[in-house]
Formats: structure tokens, sequence, C-alpha cells
């Protein structure tokens, strides 16, 4: 191999690492309009009988402090569903938007993630917390490549950050504790909500026009298969649209 | 039998015989033993880490949570890292252990050919433990996990031909051959060893896919047919491991048990290796559709991945019997019908 092709290659390298640098850096953007902003607000049904609860043993983990953990993976009451994600996917023509620096926070506290399910927009510090006298480890998986990463986290290590440069829905797990996982929703806005015990969500501020509104859920990907439909939806400025969702697990 | 006993005018041959006596160590055959035996559980131990899917509990590698892997406190040996972390160990025992064999061989075998196994072991583990490695750091790409899980069985049965060749009775080749096509039994226990190596990688690879249930029944389909809707990958990996492996392996065992019996019968180890790996494929489809039956519960699933291990010894170790018969046959060292009518004249 010449000389001339290994500089050639150095300086490919390095050139590519500088402009990795900046994309990082670009945070500023448009600031969310909550005074003239519509506000789209609706409820997660669940169609259908709701799937029995899986329980998993704790068992010798004395570290969660805990005998068992209920799965996470359908929350419902009286057919309403928790934790699914909803954002708008189309519509918002590339506009950037301000990306706050204030990290959000992920927890794990008795061997499961707090919160289950998150939104980010794109490019926000996330900072992960271990509260529990136990060791995790923590397994990022997302769809974009060199993005998925596996840590260690014993117990007392201080907090590790971490951000996104792709959006999508991404996969944190435990390996240690095989029920451990939770998700992360990260879009390149900040017009997203997640379904909360009540099935309820709200996405204020949203610049009026027509968007198309799409609902992510943990039985939507995977062995579950649900069908959720997108919706269309035209927001007017200082008003609210209600967009249900409903979900149909098979 | 004894060689020379056979050809009492072949002083070539009684030479070689009180060689094979001085050759025989017991203490290299025994470690050579232990060995093999500890490879066959490593592979059950590792069978385990994937069955737990604890392949990623333990992140960093050659270090377990920054510590060295030997002084990795005991108390954090919770939840799936007990199954990879006792995995490192044990691998590195077995390690030991083949590094161990290969200077004992060198010391103590006069076989050249022999040290050379010696030395191809070690690197094989060698291998292996940067494979197991690599695929961590990798966070398990089924390519890299299907070949830890392929090369782990290679070094078995590497340490399973070492044991046999070490061993006492290696040169007590006593068969009168009577099989008339010479290829026979040779030729259909290397096709069907290389076969089982063959439906082993393609279970690992169904496995690190996580494609185990993508046909969720047995032995129909879920459409009530013998062939499945191929509506992805996993369901055509599956359909290759649990019908179309499955159908073939058992057709060349039962197909080389036949030569076994006809021609062979009075080769005592031959034939009762051959009814042993007949009762381990019995056992292994049992285990098999226990697996999907129970979906993939781990006793059943991991039991499946090690008595895939046994066959595959098994039938590796009629492979290098039957060779050795006729190789020695070759040799002039058995008698055989014509050896005994050219003595008589
Ligand atoms: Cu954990």
């Amino acid at each position: 191999m010449s000389t001339r092709f290994l500089a050639a290659i150095s300086l490919l390298l390095v050139l590519c690492a500088c402009s990795h640098k900046d994309s990082a850096n670009s945070q500023v953007g448009m600031a969310i309009d909550s005074t003239n902003g519509g506000t789209i607000s609706g409820t997660v049904i669940l169609e259908g009988p709701c799937p029995a609860p899986q329980t998993f043993l704790c068992g010798d983990n004395v570290g969660c402090d805990r005998a068992s953990v209920t799965a996470q993976h359908w929350i419902v009451n009286n057919g309403k569903v928790a934790n699914a994600f909803i954002y708008i996917k189309d519509g918002l023509d590339n506009k950037k938007y301000t990306i706050p620096t204030s990290p959000a926070l992920l927890d794990q506290r008795h061997c499961v993630y707090k919160p289950h399910v998150m939104g980010l927009i794109l490019g926000q510090p996330l900072e992960v917390l271990n509260s529990d006298s136990t060791l995790h480890n923590v397994h990022l998986t997302s769809a974009s490549v060199g993005e998925s990463f596996n840590r260690i986290f014993p117990q007392g290590m201080a907090p590790m950050s971490s951000h996104f440069e792709t959006p999508g829905i991404k996969t944190i797990k435990c390996d240690v504790h095989g029920w451990m996982n939770c998700y992360i929703g990260v879009v390149p806005h900040p017009f997203f909500a997640v379904s909360d015990s009540t099935g309820h969500f709200e996405i204020k501020g949203v610049p009026p026009g027509d968007y198309t509104l799409e609902l992510w859920h943990e039985s939507t990907t995977g062995s579950d298969n649900a069908v959720v439909e997108t919706k269309k939806i035209s927001v007017k400025a200082k008003e609210t649209q209600r967009a249900d969702f409903s979900i149909t697990a098979r | 039998m004894n060689a020379s006993f056979i050809m009492p005018n072949n002083s070539a041959t009684v030479g070689m015989a009180s060689s094979n006596d001085l050759r025989y160590n017991p203490w290299l055959h025994r470690f050579a033993l232990l060995t093999a035996a500890c490879c066959f559980l490593l592979l059950f131990i590792g069978g385990l880490v994937t069955s737990h899917q604890a392949g990623l509990s333990v992140p960093d590698w050659p270090t377990s949570y920054g510590w060295n892997m030997f002084t990795f406190p005991m108390k954090d040996w919770i939840g799936n890292i007990f199954y990879e972390h006792t995995h490192r160990l044990f691998a590195s025992f077995v390690g030991l252990l083949i590094l161990v064999q290969a200077f004992l061989l060198q010391r103590y075998e006069t076989r050249s050919w022999v040290k050379r196994l010696g030395w191809l072991a070690l690197g094989g583990v060698i291998l292996q433990g940067i494979l197991g490695g690599m695929t961590v750091l990798l966070y398990l790409p089924p390519a890299v996990s299907s070949a830890h899980a392929g090369l782990g069985q290679a070094v078995f049965c590497l340490s399973l031909a070492i044991a046999m060749v070490t061993g006492k009775r290696w040169e007590e080749t006593s068969t009168k051959i009577i099989e008339p096509s010479r290829f026979g039994v040779r030729m259909l226990s290397l096709i069907t060893v290389i076969v089982i190596f063959t439906q082993l990688i393609v279970g690992a690879w169904m496995r690190h896919t996580f494609s185990g249930l993508a046909i969720p029944t047995f032995p129909l389909a879920p459409n009530g047919g013998l062939v499945p809707d191929f509506t992805s990958f996993g369901t055509v990996i599956n359909f290759l491991h649990t019908r179309v492996g499955a159908f073939l392996v058992t057709l060349l065992t039962f197909t080389t048990a036949r030569i076994v019996f006809r021609y062979h019968s009075k080769n005592r180890r031959l034939a009762v290796a051959t009814l042993l790996a007949m009762f381990l494929l019995g056992v292994q489809i049992t285990l098999g559709a226990i697996t999907i039956w129970t979906q993939k519960a781990v006793t059943p699933t991991t039991l499946h991945v090690s008595c895939g291990a046994a066959i595959l010894g098994t039938m590796t170790y009629i492979m290098i019997l039957s060779w050795h018969v006729y190789a020695a046959h070759d040799a002039g060292k058995v008698t055989t019908t014509a050896a005994i009518a050219g003595a008589k004249a």
C-alpha cells in the first residue's frame, strides 16, 4: 500500500470525524409557538380483549429490592392503553426546532426502566441513571448502523450521557435482567407525546397546518403484530383537534 | 487382538506393535478424555447462554464489568451474568486443558500427526475464544455467533479424535472386512458427519436469528400441510433445520447403520456407536419437537443443542473408526480372508 493512499484514507477519516462533530453541535432552530399553536389531543383505545400481563420473578436478584416484576408490554386501564408514542410523521416541511440542552432522564429503579416509553427530539441529550444497588447493562439497539451500544452500568456509577443522530424507535434493554426493556421515540421536532395511564395524550403548540399523525406501541412491532392506522389531521391556531387511536391486538 | 499375533512372520508389523505398546500412555489418554468431556460440557454451558439470551449481559470482553475475569466478585454473578460469566470461566479452563494437552502430546506422543492434532486443537480453541469475544463486542451478529457455535462443535470433535487415537485400543482393528463396496461405510459416515455439521450450523443460524419458532407447529405447518407458507427468511431457515435437515440426518444415519450392521457387526465398537447414534437421534428429534411445543423452554432447547453435539461426536467416532479399520487393513495389519489364504499358501 502506498503512503499516498494511506494519507488519503487518513484525510478522509479526519474529514468524517469533523463533519460528525458539526452536526452534533447544531442546536439552533425555531421555538415552539405556544400562543398561536394548536393542540392535538386524544385517547388510545384497545380493540378486543386485553392480553394477560406477564409476571417475572426476580429470584436471586436481591439488588432489585422486589420479588417480581409485571411486564409493561400492555398497560391497559378500562380499555385505554398507556405507553403509546404518538408523533407527527409528515407535514412539518423539515423545519428545524430548538433542541433543549437539558437532558431527558431515564432511570433504572427496582430493575425497571422509568419511564417505559419516552420521546426525544433528535440531538437532545439523554441521561441514564442507575438508582439500584445492583448492576445493569445498558444495551441500546438502533436501526441505524453504528448507533447501537452496550455499556456496563455498575451500582454507584455516574449518570451516562448519550444522544441520537438518527430518528426512529430505539430500544434499550438490560440483558442481566431479561424483563428490563424500554423504548425511546426519536423525532426531528418537538411534536410528540406518550399516552398516560388513562390512555390520554396531548401535543401542544402545533403550528397550524395539515399533518399525518402516527402511533407507535410496543405491540405494533414484534410478534404481536398489532395494527394501528395513521391519521390525517388539520390543526388550526389556538384550537384543539381530537385524534383518537385504536389498537387492534391480534 | 495383538498385531504380532496375527502376522507372526512380518517383522515390520512386530516392530510396529512393540512401538505401539510403548506409545500407549494411560495418563495422556485419560487427560485427552477429560479434555473432550469438558469440551462437551462447555458446549452445554454455551447453549445455556443463548437459551437465556444472556450473551450480552457482560458487555465488556475480555474484562467483566471492568474487572479481571478471574477476580470479578461472585456477588455480582446475578441474573443472566451467571450463565455468561461461568461460560467464560469454564471456557478459559477448557482452553488451559487443550494447551496442556498440546504440550503433553508434544512431550510424550511418538506419532507426529497426533502432535499436530494437539496444536490444531489449541489453534481452534484460541480462535474460538476470540470469536466469542468478537460476538459480544459486535452485539451478537448471527454470522459470528453461528461461527462460534460451529467452531465449538469442531473443537469438540477434534478433542474426541485425540482421545480416540491416544487410546490403548486404537491399534486393535481386528475386523474381517467383507464389505463389497470399499467406500461404503467410510463415505457414508463422512457424508453423514458433514451433513450433521451443516445441520448444526443451520440450527445455530436459526437460533441466532430468533427464527426457532418461525414455524410454530410440529410436525405439521400452521397451514395444516407439510410445507409452510414461506413468508419470511425465518420460515425458510426454520424449514431447512426442522424438516429438511432433520430428515436428511435421519436418512443418512439409518443408511450408515444399515451398512454397519450388515458388514461390520463383528466390530463391536462400531456397532455400539451406531446403536448409540440411532438412540441419540430418536432423543434429538423428540427434544426438537418439545422445544417447539414448549416455545423454546430453556431446558429442552439447551438439551437439544447438547444432544446435537453428542450425535455429531458419535458419528465422528464412527467415521474415524471406519476409516481407521480400512487403513489398518490396507497396511496389512488385520486378518482378512485373502491374507489368511496367502499365509496358508
Ligand atoms: Cu438490569
